[in-house]
């Protein structure tokens, strides 16, 4: 039987991979989006498309993209001469890891990215403007006034991300129950990819019914996730004081 | 034309992102008109002419019955959503009674509690009341929604000005009156942003749904995509016309509404 630390441990690890690229990313994009009139709205439309649809379906998607006979990665990568033969990518640790990682970047990005994108028109006119007048390019721009300018949101969507990432509980299911599901297993290869709630849900409605167990997973969680929300709304309240 | 060209590069990068996004569901599209054994002889990467065969077979496996039910779902939920939302907010924002401070705060530690921490006492509760199995157990959730009546309080705190209450029950207008003809046109973005978020939340819920749903004529969409494989085993092509078919809608209903879903996403993040 696993231990409750390895659940944390997961899901820290797939939180470490998927936070910092789905920020930076963001970031970078609605800077570039921002900077754009002519088919902005398009641009923001098509990248938050993933983010509205069910993750059942990504799930899905992505385990035919990444499935091992018939996946369209590995028939890509055999025909172009890069692999020598099929690759196990979901059967592998950190593959697996990986991959759920690149679903929740995949999802959530437009998210940070609109986000991002409303602060940056929230920053008075003018200010860029003083920045242009001063002299300061694009990159410098970007730098020394978007960056810090938008610390707050930053924090703020750090600590909401890092609530939904201790929710992680669709993406890795659907992974291993969806395209490739030969049998419905739990946990992935060597439990490596079994986070927080799928333990959560496996131990108290699926595979067994301890719901007293199941309950103290759930507490933990809470614990957690309370002091993150509190945090984010200290944080907010500070911000929208500075704005007054 | 200048701004485009001077932006040359910026709109490479935005379109290469763009494709990377569409391509997912440009191969459920396509994938979906294969026959399946020709689906492993290349690569699918053009549409085929067997979608009506796949039609066939998603149409007699129960799809329409799974659409109706999300349906039904996410628009009761909605609906009573909304009318929980906005009487507690309304009643919250603008009277003054014994104990009002105590249920503010009683919604407060609803937003901090997330919902998987309240799932199991809530499935107990739905088994006393014999609800598994039936709709009702996925759309209850939505009547007491945190989220949606703080939201509520906010707007109506800050956008419903009390001097037209006022004088409004002066003229001698009564209290429900006052609710539906003069607050509710007043927070009517609110009222916009609330839908679609509800909306999309429900919709796309998956875990509830596979805890008190276990029937088949009960089955929402995520949960009967999630158990497509099961249905028939080896029709990838069947499957992946299905996939397509149940995220159409939705991707339907957010280009036209693309405005009032962003809106209501970024609402409560950034202030202005």
């Amino acid at each position: 039987m696993e231990a409750i630390y390895d659940v944390y441990y997961n899901t820290l690890i797939i939180t470490a991979i998927q936070l910092p690229v789905n920020l930076i990313l963001g970031l970078v994009i609605a800077f570039l989006l921002y900077r754009i009139i002519k088919g902005r709205r398009f641009y923001q439309v098509v990248n938050f498309l993933p983010y509205i649809t069910t993750p059942v379906a990504i799930g899905f998607i992505f385990s035919y993209i990444f499935g091992w006979n018939s996946g369209i990665l590995n028939q890509i990568l055999t025909k172009l001469g890069i692999l020598s033969e099929n690759y196990y990518w979901l059967q592998n640790v950190w593959s697996a890891r990986l991959i759920v990682a690149l679903m929740i970047i995949y999802r959530n990005f437009g998210y940070c990215m609109m986000i991002y994108l409303s602060g940056m028109t929230a920053i008075p006119k003018d200010v860029y403007e003083a920045a242009e007048i001063d002299g300061a390019g694009k990159w410098k721009t970007f730098r020394y006034v978007v960056v810090p300018m938008l610390s707050n949101v930053t924090t703020f969507l750090l600590i909401t991300s890092l609530i939904g990432a201790f929710q992680t509980f669709d993406e890795p299911v659907q992974l291993y129950s969806g395209w490739a599901a030969a049998s419905k297993s739990v946990g992935g290869p060597s439990n490596s990819v079994l986070t927080i709630l799928w333990k959560f849900y496996d131990k108290s409605f699926g595979s067994s019914t301890r719901l007293g167990y199941g309950a103290a997973i759930a507490y933990l969680l809470f614990i957690i996730i309370g002091t993150c929300t509190l945090l984010s709304y200290f944080i907010r309240n500070r911000m929208n004081k500075e704005e007054d | 034309m200048k701004n485009i060209r001077k932006n040359c590069g910026t709109y490479i990068v935005l379109s290469v992102l763009s494709v990377i996004a569409l391509f997912p569901y440009y191969l459920m599209f396509v994938m979906g008109t294969y026959h399946s054994p020709d689906l492993f002889k290349g690569l699918p990467l053009t549409v085929s002419d067997y979608l009506f065969e796949n039609l066939k077979t998603v149409l007699n496996s129960g799809i329409v019955q799974s659409y109706m039910n999300s349906m039904i779902v996410s628009v009761t939920s909605v609906a009573l959503c909304l009318f929980t939302s906005i009487n507690i907010g309304y009643v919250l924002a603008k009277h003054d009674f014994k104990g009002k401070k105590l249920i503010t705060m009683i919604v407060l530690m609803g937003m901090v509690l997330p919902s998987q921490v309240s799932i199991i006492g809530y499935v107990m509760e739905m088994r006393v009341w014999h609800f598994t199995n039936t709709l009702l157990s996925v759309i209850c959730v939505w009547i007491a929604n945190p989220f949606s009546a703080f939201f509520m309080m906010q707007f109506i705190r800050d956008s419903v000005p009390t001097e037209i209450l006022e004088s409004a029950r002066m003229d001698g207008c009564s209290e429900n009156r006052l609710l539906y003809q003069i607050v509710v046109p007043c927070i009517k973005p609110a009222v916009m942003t609330v839908c679609t978020l509800v909306f999309l939340w429900s919709w796309n819920n998956y875990m509830l749904p596979l805890i008190t749903l276990n029937k088949e004529e009960t089955y929402t969409l995520p949960l009967l995509i999630s158990n497509i494989g099961v249905a028939y085993m080896h029709d990838y092509g069947a499957q992946m016309l299905a996939l397509a078919l149940s995220t159409f809608p939705i991707l339907v209903i957010f280009s036209f509404g693309s405005k009032y879903f962003i809106q209501g996403i970024t609402a409560g993040a950034v202030k202005g």
